[in-house]
């Protein structure tokens, strides 16, 4: 294996003592942040990748799918998917707020989420391990764990059914709020996370937490695979590109 | 036989087959190091941070900082946590669960060094004998051999780019300034050379599959002036003195350019 160059993109170029947050710099209500993607950060990994959305960072490898060691086997004819989510201990969280997000709950969601794309039929007596670290929390990062996994999976070439993004919202002071960064998460009354199926324009899981009215409900699920579809397309754009330097080299 | 295989059935023969003509597999001479890179300051919510890459080994450390108390009444070494933390993303050899055994090995050598590098009077506050307590966080991004040079390099960038912030006392109580601007001294710095014995033939900067057949491993320490700080060498086979004083040579010869890295 050759020397790689060291472009890790963004992030090595966020700049430092920034304290206006993006809302304050006019990003509109419905508007993402600027995302930034890139497969293969791990090259001794079956698959990798890292999502970006201006301080949120993170990155997810994919070993697998690798075969079943003893254990309980439940489902032989299906993978088995296991996520594992960290978080690193200068992300930005304090301690106490590190465990309120339980994370074995958000581990589960990124499972189930990914089990409704992979074609765990395809890969009997196997477990399909998928490794997310959170380099840098500042909002939404279960969303871009579950956007950053489907992007690892695919440069893995795992097989699966279509491409999945996702994004969320929150209700801030009675106002929707699209991706939202760590001070509008702390301030919300309730949250929609959507996982939105880019080709059948389907919706594979909705999480919510806190409260929310019915009519804002439906408006937040909305909104949010409005904010799906964006990303949908950019992480399609991620792997054209990456097919396309393979091609290349 | 094709090649791959060959490889994956003898490494050895198939490293040897490269080096007695010189060369090492990835194309690097005996003594060539992998392309080495240091980064600082790309994560926001740490007080410092920093990101090396040599070759494919790829470490993140970040600072966090919290005010103690220290018993005694002069401190000599600097209060440093070091967490080193080599979770499975980074290599498939690291199962999830138990910490491994490697990082309580790299979590001692990066903290026997950095305390006693960083001068401790740096860390000390005006009032009440309190202090600012250090700790290092440091994440495997990726493991491609020679941890030991780039978890050591990715402490010392990091406490380089630490910036503290001032606290100051009024009648209502203490507070945080929100400017950083306090820096972390060092009384020296050192970089780490590592090398790999692979039948009796040294090579520098050994990468993943060549550490699986290196016999021993020699970690040498050389300071800005150029001159030896120390060297580890944890079991392995017998190294003979003239192997040690070639590496000793070979490290001196590397450290400036790991010195000009760390001083970007």
């Amino acid at each position: 294996m050759g020397l790689r160059e060291f472009d890790y993109g963004p992030l090595v170029s966020v700049e430092r003592g920034t304290e206006v947050t993006t809302r304050e710099r006019k990003r509109q209500w419905n508007e993402l942040r600027p995302l930034f993607m890139r497969t293969r950060m791990v090259s001794h990994a079956a698959g990798s990748s890292y999502l970006e959305a201006e301080n949120s960072k993170v990155i997810c490898s994919v070993n697998g799918p690798l075969a079943n060691t003893g254990g309980r086997t439940e489902a032989i004819e299906r993978a088995k998917i296991s996520c594992y989510i960290s978080r690193t201990k200068f992300c930005g969280l304090e301690d106490d707020e590190l465990e309120k997000r339980a994370t074995t709950e958000y581990e589960g969601i990124v499972c189930r989420a990914l089990e409704s794309i992979v074609r765990v039929e395809q890969y009997p007596k196997s477990t399909i391990e998928v490794h997310v670290l959170v380099i840098e929390d500042d909002g939404s990062t279960l969303s871009a764990a579950i956007t950053c996994a489907c992007l690892a999976l695919a440069d893995a070439k795992i097989e699966l059914r279509e491409l999945m993004a996702c994004c969320s919202v929150v209700n801030a002071n009675g106002q929707l709020l699209l991706d939202p960064t760590l001070d509008e998460e702390k301030e919300a009354s309730g949250s929609v996370l959507v996982s939105y199926l880019a080709t059948s324009g389907k919706v594979s899981t909705v999480f919510q937490t806190g409260q929310l009215a019915y009519d804002e409900m439906a408006q937040a699920v909305e909104l949010t695979i409005s904010g799906a579809r964006e990303i949908a397309v950019l992480v399609r754009n991620c792997l054209r590109q990456r097919e396309s330097k393979d091609r290349g080299l | 036989m094709e090649v791959k295989v060959f490889e994956r059935v003898h490494p050895r023969e198939y490293f040897n087959l490269f080096s007695e003509k010189g060369i090492r597999p990835d194309g690097r001479s005996l003594t060539g190091s992998r392309k080495t890179a240091v980064r600082v300051g790309s994560i926001r919510t740490a007080l410092g941070s920093a990101m090396v890459k040599c070759g494919s080994t790829t470490m993140l450390c970040g600072t966090t900082a919290k005010v103690i108390n220290p018993t005694g009444a002069k401190v000599e070494f600097a209060p440093i946590d070091v967490n080193v933390e080599l979770l499975p993303l980074c290599s498939a050899k690291y199962r999830p669960g138990r910490k491994p055994e490697e990082s309580y090995h790299l979590q001692e050598l990066v903290a026997q060094h950095v305390r006693r590098l960083v001068q401790p009077s740096s860390l000390e506050l005006e009032f009440e004998d309190m202090m600012w307590s250090l700790s290092l966080d440091i994440y495997c991004l990726e493991d491609d051999g020679n941890m030991d040079d780039a978890t050591l390099l990715v402490a010392m960038a990091a406490l380089k780019d630490t910036r503290l912030p001032e606290i100051l006392s009024s009648e209502e109580g203490y507070h945080v300034t929100k400017s950083r601007t306090r820096t972390v001294d060092f009384r020296e710095l050192i970089v780490p050379v590592s090398f790999g014995v692979v039948d009796s033939r040294v090579v520098v900067d050994p990468d993943s599959s060549e550490e699986a057949l290196c016999e021993s491993k020699v970690t040498i320490f050389v300071d800005e002036k150029g001159s030896f700080r120390g060297l580890s060498k944890s079991g392995g086979s017998v190294t003979s003195k003239d192997l040690l004083s070639t590496c000793s040579k070979l490290a001196v010869q590397r450290a400036p350019a790991l010195f000009s890295q760390l001083s970007n």
